[in-house]
């Protein structure tokens, strides 16, 4: 049992092979490059936090999916499920200077959940927060921003799926029912069971014509010209989400993104933190999304400091999946020798000469006959330069 | 391709009525059949490809994006526990859970005598193990692939959660229902790239089913 264990991993943990694991390295920082052109600065966590922390956010309190464990002085420690949480902690103290702050991260998160196409119980995330800053101005900058970096990375078949808390906020309120009936349509909608709402709204005795008019907005698609319509016959609390979406979409047409956006007001995360615009991205073949954010103006005062915040955060493995295959690694150089005199320090200097002009180069001191060098360059995929005595022979 | 729709659809006694209300809402099933060696049927007219699968097989086609859409009955779904989304109700393949037990089980008054670490036998272990949250009751779930009735027989369980259409197989088997624990019919689920990748094409079917199902239902 023991032994069969010393080389298994925990069921939802992956290793990352070579291979694999310059890709993730590459397209991390491809991403974080370019996000730190719109000047946001990186910030680091600690993996570990207090669970009272990390769960001082959600409001209801239901079986959550953190890995925990207790530390030794008995209190209760959880691994980070996200970026947001921490970084909410850090703004509620840490942070220097004045508002607003635009921070990125590519960190590892933990989720005690089933384990889904394209994504382990431990995955990596890139994405920011804007922090202190309200308004469509923020909104638009952070959805052109995640726009700008799948692009920049080479994936072009993608869909921002758009909404907005406010719209559900006030359907529910519009149904003035107990909150315990809200919870549940508020999860319907979430898992988009359109069928399951009908079927609740029914039993509910909701009218008929109540139940078209709620189902009709959640499921119907919007083009961003139908929005003034729209309005006319909504809540003034819908009316003023829509009219947010709608100047944070016109601002987004400077960067000529619209094509990007589908507007679609059943959008919503599942946490339950965000009080503004959300939004989720979606590309073909994977059947979760590949990021997503939102604002969440109420969070940062739990911990302290009343700053409204909007950001996101993207699914680093679920883009692996979703890319075009990227080229592997440039092959290294293989230099060796036969032992026979060549001097160590000529090797070093050719080896040093190679490494400043960016060519990998791996260095073997051990002596090697030409076939044995070969063969070794073969099984490395490298370029093979071989020292015989003093004379350097190519391949 | 790009905005090509394809469909999953169930072998299986949801097969046929599957492909009369695609064909309803304008595709062209002409010539499918779940018992032929094909799998694949094409619509090049509307650009929707076919695919055919067990019926427990579909939540995971469409959760992965194998296929955009799928029609498979809401008892699929519920033991897959997969994310997906459910767009439709197509009102055909009703059937029922139910939780049964032998008739001659049943006490003087006509209850069954409930006791705690039963045994029940079910193809669907998700779903008697939600029922037995509810009631706050503890039972062994014994998870077959088919022919529940024949355990309480054997001797495997005391009783069976079920799915029922007709009543009929319980009757036979002596089995009389205790409880009706859900309802179940066909579903018309999509995958959630999908839904928004394919919007249009999309939503076009699932405007005109939307429009077959009123009007068969009034």
């Amino acid at each position: 049992m023991e032994t069969e264990k010393i080389c298994a991993i925990p069921a939802g943990m992956r290793d990352w092979l070579p291979e694999e694991a310059y890709l993730k390295r590459d397209i991390t920082n491809e991403l974080l490059n370019k996000i730190a052109l719109w000047g946001y600065a990186e910030i680091m966590t600690p993996v570990l936090e207090y669970y009272q922390v990390l769960t001082k956010v959600e409001e209801e309190s239901g079986p959550d999916h953190l890995y925990k464990l207790i530390d030794r002085d008995g209190s209760i420690l959880a691994l980070r499920p996200e970026m947001t949480t921490p970084i909410a902690r850090i703004a509620g103290g840490k942070l220097q200077g004045k508002p607003p702050w635009r921070l990125m991260y590519g960190a590892q998160v933990f989720r005690y959940e089933n384990i889904q196409a394209g994504r382990q119980r431990e995955f990596n995330q890139v994405g920011v927060e804007l922090i202190g800053q309200k308004g469509p101005e923020a909104d638009c900058e952070v959805l052109a921003l995640a726009i700008a970096a799948l692009k920049s990375i080479g994936l072009e078949n993608f869909t921002v799926s758009l909404g907005h808390m406010g719209v559900l906020k006030g359907l529910l309120e519009s149904l003035s029912w107990e909150d315990k009936d809200l919870a549940k349509v508020r999860s319907l909608v979430l898992e988009k069971d359109f069928v399951g709402l009908r079927h609740f709204f029914e039993k509910a005795g909701l009218e008929s014509k109540r139940q078209e008019q709620l189902l009709e907005l959640l499921t119907q698609p919007i083009a961003v010209s139908d929005i003034t319509q729209l309005m006319s016959g909504l809540p003034a609390c819908l009316r003023t989400a829509l009219a947010e979406l709608q100047e944070i979409l016109a601002l987004l047409d400077n960067y000529g993104y619209s094509s990007y956006i589908q507007l679609d007001l059943s959008t919503l995360r599942s946490q339950t933190y965000y009080t503004g615009m959300v939004f989720e991205i979606y590309t073909a073949g994977i059947g979760y999304p590949i990021g997503g954010g939102g604002r969440y103006d109420k969070l940062l005062r739990r911990f302290g400091r009343d700053y409204p915040a909007t950001g996101f955060a993207l699914g680093i493995e679920r883009l692996l999946m979703s890319l075009p295959k990227k080229e592997k690694p440039a092959k290294p150089v293989l230099l060796t020798a036969d032992g026979l005199g060549a001097s160590k320090a000529r090797m070093v200097e050719e080896a040093g000469l190679l490494r400043i002009n960016g060519q990998t180069v791996v260095l073997e001191f051990r002596a090697m006959n030409k076939a044995q060098a070969q063969e070794l360059a073969r099984d490395k995929n490298a370029e093979l330069i071989w020292f015989s005595e003093v004379k350097k022979c190519g391949e | 391709m790009a905005n090509k729709l394809t469909i999953a659809l169930p072998k299986g006694k949801l097969f046929q009525p599957s492909i009369e209300i695609l064909a309803q809402a304008g595709l062209n099933t002409a010539g499918f059949s779940d018992s032929a060696r094909t799998l694949v049927f094409e619509d090049t007219t509307n650009n929707t490809r076919f695919i055919i699968c067990r019926p427990t097989d579909i939540p995971t086609y469409v959760e992965h994006g194998a296929a955009d859409l799928g029609i498979v009955g809401k008892d699929s779904i519920i033991e897959a526990g997969k994310n997906l989304y459910e767009l439709l109700d197509l009102k055909f393949g009703f059937c029922r859970f139910v939780v049964a037990a032998p008739a001659k089980s049943l006490d003087a008054q006509g209850k069954f005598p409930w006791k705690q670490g039963m045994r029940i036998a079910t193809k669907f272990p998700a779903i008697a193990n939600e029922y037995l949250q509810k009631k706050g009751m503890q039972a062994e779930i014994i998870k077959l692939h088919g022919n529940v009735e024949l355990a309480p027989r054997v001797n495997l369980s005391e009783v069976i959660v079920d799915i029922v259409s007709t009543g009929k197989t319980l009757k036979e088997n002596d089995l009389v229902p205790l409880e009706e624990i859900g309802q179940a019919s066909a579903r018309l689920i999509v995958n959630r790239a999908s839904y928004r990748l394919k919007a249009a094409g999309i939503n076009r079917l699932v405007t005109s089913l939307k429009k077959i199902l009123l009007e068969g239902g009034e």
